[in-house]
Formats: structure tokens, sequence, C-alpha cells
């Protein structure tokens, strides 16, 4: 970066990023919200009044139909990664600069597709049907070409190429707020100094002077020069060793020599670059003109002797079987366990032998922690777990996080191996004894205003906080009164098991206004199954949840049931209708 | 009975996972023991996939539970069995398991009754329950046995009633040394 060069650029900027991700359509008035203020919102949100950085329950108050939704940094990347591989088949060499902004340099693309207006229009069209894939409804997708990263994110903005050279007069009108500095921003227009076309013609030395690093570093940007280098997502690279065989090879040996040096020289060349492969794929020809391939895969990384071995051992079964392979025609086979021939062997010497690198990864080194750090079984299970995600999706192998609640359902929250483990609502950490559970309120005499008071004191718009008169502490957790009590039911039902509940003369069993049972429990039936009498019962312990909010109010009682064959279950009526929420297997 | 098999190799810092099990209580495995943070669960999956599933998770975790299999020829059984003795790792399959691991299987667990205590006609609560477990398998573990354990105790915990405590500790080892137990409960 010399002082006076500037990158051409094109910015491919996807207005509200965060509800693209969760599948919002511009019409729809929805925010998302991080640490209660407004991180994105839609454009009919924004329509209502809605700004970034208002809080929730002020931005609540002008739109009330406003949906509200969590922040995912994850899965807005996740969500990005399409686009970046539909601007990625323009040129390899793309800056995510975050999810819903990426940054490409123009010089040789621009050229190919015809000048930067196509290239704009093309990158455009691309980018419109990677994000029509998440989004029924229109993207707005905007594309931008200027003569810096800055000046492009600015056109990209109002959608326009600017032409070579007019860039800093393109921003020479606009306000110094765009430079997204507020220390500066704040001081700049107290200076008189307005628009950005005011700080550029400032001298670049008083410039330093007075405003340091960050202040040159802006000064460059409102000039349209480059005020860092773009720095461009590294394209996963496949590598690959081959070697002819001529005369062709008939014995494993001769074979598995030649490709211990292909295997020394592949691992070679990944160690230069600081890569190191755990997937390889052995690829061999035979004289017949067959091809062979096989996917190898390694729970480390591969050293070079690993990779020996397995070619000797995938050449010992080719060699060996004299079988032909189905894998002949077509494209390559896919190898491993989608080889549609996998007992396939050869039917002449080998002619050809490759090695190709699936999955490279940075190679960090195996050094282990001396106390406690991440041990090498740590190591290894991320390993798998990440093989297992490729292989079903990434939402398909989650962990779990214990947090606030009173069913046992409702204390889980399942996260995606790989995210960050928060938990859906505070609470005190699984497996600590209530210090006000259902036993302690024994058997409530007014059920409802009991429940009313057990309403979680969490900074949930609408509570009260009766204890002090004062809001509660981040460190302080709320302790879900009327939790149920432990032990926890090892079986929580994904769709509650229809249930019923009849008393001595065959009345079913319900809850008064007051919160007790109009008759005692003397058999139950679970999902139309046969009648099972009832040895014990303790309850109903009632909850009456979230009585502020209509949409996600629940009244509802809990009645733990022993039946004479020995089985607990954790029975709820709700509305009228009682389910087996879990069963204490 | 599972959880508490798990939680025992969970206190010691190992890996778990889950396959399979969408309903499994996980408030009730946190209180028997385990540590959540190494807990893998995959609750969904395929039918045609789990035996590769199950693989994978042997290869790279020291304990693997694992809802019965939808249908498993007995040779990816024993594969799987041989797999888990290899990587000294446990698998732990629930239910009969089929005709698959009719032989197979190193130790073979099964509660055979249980009593609740706690409850009376609208008071008190869950507290603690008594259980037969009736093992059985091959190898050391072939002589029938039957224990009375408490599981959970009242207050937490898993506690074996009177001197049968030395048999139960005999038995989680051998399950513990590479086994392939079918529990159901």
């Amino acid at each position: 970066m010399s002082a006076s060069s500037a990158t051409r650029t094109l910015v491919v900027w996807c207005p509200d990023w965060p509800l693209v991700a969760h599948g919002v359509p511009a019409e729809v008035p929805a925010a998302v919200v991080h640490a209660n203020r407004v991180v994105a919102c839609t454009a009919a949100a924004r329509a209502e009044g809605v700004r970034r950085g208002v809080r929730r329950r002020e931005a609540q108050s002008r739109c009330p139909t406003l949906d509200v939704l969590a922040h995912d940094p994850s899965l807005d990347a996740r969500a990005f990664e399409p686009v970046v591989v539909a601007v990625e088949a323009f040129t390899s060499r793309v800056e995510v600069t975050r999810p819903g902004t990426c940054a490409v340099a123009t010089r040789g693309p621009s050229r190919y597709f015809g000048g930067d207006e196509m290239l704009a229009a093309r990158v455009r069209g691309a980018v419109d049907g990677a994000v029509a894939v998440l989004l029924d409804g229109a993207p707005g997708v905007r594309v931008g070409i200027a003569d810096s990263p800055f000046a492009a994110a600015v056109a990209a903005r109002r959608g326009k190429v600017v032409r070579p050279g007019d860039s800093a007069a393109f921003l020479a009108p606009l306000p110094v707020d765009l430079l997204d500095l507020p220390e500066l921003t704040d001081l700049l227009p107290r200076l008189g100094l307005t628009t950005l076309g005011a700080f550029a013609a400032l001298p670049e030395a008083d410039v330093a002077a007075r405003f340091g690093t960050e202040g040159t570093r802006a000064h460059r940007s409102a000039r349209a020069l480059d005020d860092r280098p773009l720095v461009a997502r590294v394209a996963p690279v496949v590598r690959c060793a081959m070697v002819e065989l001529d005369p062709p090879v008939e014995r494993v040996d001769t074979a598995a020599f030649a490709a211990k040096a292909m295997a020394d020289g592949l691992c070679r060349d990944l160690a230069e670059a600081g890569l190191a492969c755990t997937c390889i794929r052995i690829e061999a020809e035979t004289e017949h003109g067959e091809q062979l391939c096989r996917v190898w895969r390694h729970h480390r990384v591969f050293t070079s002797s690993a990779m020996a071995d397995r070619v000797r051992w995938q050449l010992d079964g080719w060699l060996a079987q004299r079988a032909v392979c189905g894998c002949t025609e077509g494209p390559p086979c896919p190898g491993g366990l989608a080889c549609p021939n996998p007992a396939g062997g050869t039917s002449g010497g080998l002619t050809l032998l490759r090695l190709v690198s699936e999955e490279i990864v940075p190679d960090d080194g195996r050094q282990q922690g001396f106390w406690g750090g991440t041990s090498a079984a740590d190591e290894r299970a991320g390993r798998g777990l990440a093989r297992l995600q490729g292989l079903l999706g990434p939402e398909a192998v989650v962990t779990a996080v214990l947090g606030g609640g009173r069913g046992p359902g409702e204390q889980v929250r399942l996260v995606p191996w790989g995210d960050p483990r928060e938990p859906a609502r505070p609470g005190p950490p699984g497996g600590s004894p209530p210090r006000c559970g259902p036993e302690v309120a024994g058997r409530p005499r007014t059920g409802e205003r009991r429940a009313r008071r057990a309403a979680p004191r969490t900074a949930v718009p609408g509570t009260r906080v009766r204890s002090a008169g004062r809001s509660p502490s981040p460190s302080e957790v709320p302790v879900w009164p009327g939790r149920v009590p432990p032990p926890s039911p090892a079986v929580v039902h994904r769709h509650p098991l229809p249930a019923e509940v009849i008393g001595e003369g065959g009345q079913p069993v319900g809850v008064s206004g007051r919160g007790v049972l109009t008759l005692a429990p003397a058999r139950i039936s679970v999902t139309g199954g046969p009648w099972a009498a009832v040895e014990t019962w303790a309850g109903p312990w009632p909850a009456d949840e979230r009585w502020w909010d209509p949409a996600v109010h629940r009244r509802r009682a809990r009645l733990q049931v022993v039946t004479v064959d020995g089985c607990a279950h954790l029975l709820t009526l709700e509305s009228g209708r009682w389910t087996v929420e879990a069963t204490y297997d | 009975l599972t959880l508490a098999l798990v939680a025992a190799a969970s206190a010691t810092g190992s890996w778990s996972a889950v396959v399979t099990l969408p309903d499994l209580g996980l408030v009730a495995a946190a209180e028997a023991g385990l540590d959540l943070a190494r807990v893998a669960l995959v609750p969904d999956v395929a039918s045609t996939q789990w035996t590769s599933v199950v693989g994978v998770m042997l290869d790279t975790m020291d304990v693997v539970v694992a809802g019965p299999p939808p249908y498993l020829r007995s040779g990816d059984a024993r594969r799987l069995s041989s797999r888990a003795r290899e990587r000294e790792a446990v698998l732990v399959v629930l239910g009969r398991g089929g005709r698959a691991w009719s032989d197979g299987v190193d130790v073979r667990l099964a509660v055979v009754g249980s009593r609740w205590l706690g409850p009376d006609q609208g008071h008190g609560r869950l507290e603690g329950r008594q259980v037969e477990v009736l093992t059985g398998g091959r190898g050391a573990a072939a002589r029938p046995h039957r224990v009375r354990v408490w599981l959970p105790m009242p207050g937490g915990g898993v506690a074996a009633e009177g001197c049968a405590g030395a048999e139960l500790d005999a038995g989680i080892d051998g399950v513990v040394a590479g086994a392939v137990a079918g529990a159901a409960g």
C-alpha cells in the first residue's frame, strides 16, 4: 500500500442481512435484537420508526406488531456462504468484510466481463439468485464500484458505479458520519468540517499530528485512497501429486515404493504452505484404461508415512482382487462409501497413481495442554463432530445448555456444535436444588395468586420486580420458583403424549380455579392405551406463566403420578387436556 | 440406568455421544453427573446412516449411547463391537437391539422391577427409586446377578443396597472395559 495507491473495488451489500439470514422478507416488520438493542430491522419496521440502536421496548412501542428475533452471528455467517460462493464465480479473491458485505478488487474481472457496469450487473444477478434461495421476497442486493474500498462501500449503499477518478468528487459532498468513527465524526462537525470533502482537503501531515493513526486512515478513506489492503479469504486449495508408472506396475511393493516418494512430496508441499491434510483421495489408472479411486480420512492430520500406508493398503486391495471395478465409466467416482462398486479391483498393471488432498486444514501443530486445557480427547471429539456435521448438516449435531425454566423440557436449549453455548433463559445451573420448589409451597390454596407471584424476575417487558423494588443485576439469577423438583425425568417427550385421567367413579379429573384437583385420580391411560391404576400421586402444581403477554401466556398444572406397575409420569393439564410431559424412567 | 452408567465415565472428563434419543431428559442427565459440555447429541439420524454415525462416534468418543437401531445385520453389529474394543470405547445400545446383538453383547443389563418413594395421596413429591437390575452377558459377566439399586437416591446420586455394591462396580467396570451393553430402561 503506497502513499497514493487506490485499489478499484467492487462491494456487494445485502441490506439487513441478519433478517435475510433468518428468512424474513422486507415486507414483514421484524428486528434482530442483541443485548436489548436493535441490531437490524426490515424496511417495513423502519417505516414504522424502528431504527438501529433503539431499545427493544422502544422499538416494540413504535411498531407493536414487530417480530423480535435473537441475534445469531454464526447463522449470519453460515447463510452468507452461498453469496460468497456466487461472487467467487467471478474472481477468486473475495474479502468478506462482515456477513452481508463482501468486496473484490475489480481490475482483472472488470476487463474480462466487459467493463464495470457489466460486471456490477452480472454480480448483482448472481447474488440475487443466491439470496433468493433464502427468501421469497425481493432481496434488494446492491452493488457498487469505486476507486477505494471505502468509496465502493458508500457507492454500494447507493447502488452506484463511480467512474475511475471521480471517487473523491463522489465522496466530497457526503457527511463525515459515513466514516463510522464516533469519536472523530463527533468532533469534525464542531471544527466546521461537515463533509468528507472538507475533511479531505486538510493537509495529511496536519491530520496525522492532530488525530493520529486512526485519523490518518479516515483521511485516506475520505480522499478515496486505500485505508487498508483488501484481505481476501483463502480459497480452498486442492493439491495433488502424480506419478506415471512405466512399465505398468503389477506388484504392490513396487507401487508402494513410488507412492512413498509421492506422499513425501505432497506432505512437504503442504507443510511449506503451513497446511496439513486430513483427507486424501487415491486415484489409479490401469493399462486397460480403468480408473480407480478411493477416499481415506485420518482422524488427525496425515503424516507422509500414514499417507503412504493408506496407499499401500489400497493398492493391496486393488491389485490382489483382479476384479473389474464399476467406476470406469462416467465422471470420476466420488470414492469412499459413495463408490458404486467398493469391492473393485484391476484387470492389469497400474500406469498412473495420483494422490489428491481432499480436505486441507491449517497445520496448527499438535501441542497438547500440560495441565487442563484442551486434551487429546477434546480435539479428537471435536474432529469427529465436525466430520458428522459434514455428513448430516451443521444443525444435526448439537450440545445442550441448561438454563432457567419450570418444566424439564424448558430448561434445555440445543445449540449446534461449534456455536457459543448460551442458555435460552437465565437460571440456576442445572442440578442445583430449587430454593423454593413446589414442596415448599405445599398445596397451594390460591393457586392463581401464588402462580402469579411465581412469575420469573427476568428483564422481560411488563415484569414487575416485587422483591426489593430494584431491577435485577446481571449477576443475579432468577430462582424460577415453581420448578419441578429433582430428580428430573429421564425421558422428556418431544411431543407430549395425550393422556386421560379419571377418578374412582370414572369421571375425568380436573383442576379447579383455586389450584386443587376436583377429585383424586384413580386410573390413567396414555395415548389411548390400557388403563393403569394410580398408586400414589403428588400435586397439582399450577403455573401461570407470562400472564402479561397474551401471545405466549400459558396456564398449566403439573401432577406426578406413580402407577401400580412402577411407572412414574409427569402429567400436565392445559386448557382441559391432560398430556404426559415426561416419564421418570 | 443408562445415565448412571455414562455419568461415571463423564465425571473423569470423558466425552460421550448420544445418538437417536430425542426424548432423553437432559436435566436428569446433568443431575446424574454428566458434564453437558462434553456430551454431543445427534437426535435425528436416518435409519440408513445409523451404522456410519455410530461408527464415527466410536472412533472419536469414549462412550456412545445409541437408541434402538432400525435394522442391523449381525455383521455390522460385530464390526461395531470390534471397533469399540479396538478404540477402547464403550457402546451402550438401548432396547433389545434386535437379533443382531444377541450373541455379541458383553454385558446385558435390564431393569426388572422398580418402586418409587415419595409421593402419597396428593402429598410430597417423587424422591427416590429402588430398582432391581438383572445383569447377564458373557465372559466374566455370564453368571446372572440380581442387584437392588437406589436410582436415584433421595437427595441425588446412585447407591447399591447392602453388600451388592461390589458386584455392581464389577459390572460397570466390565462395561468400561470395552463392551456392548443392551440395557432396557
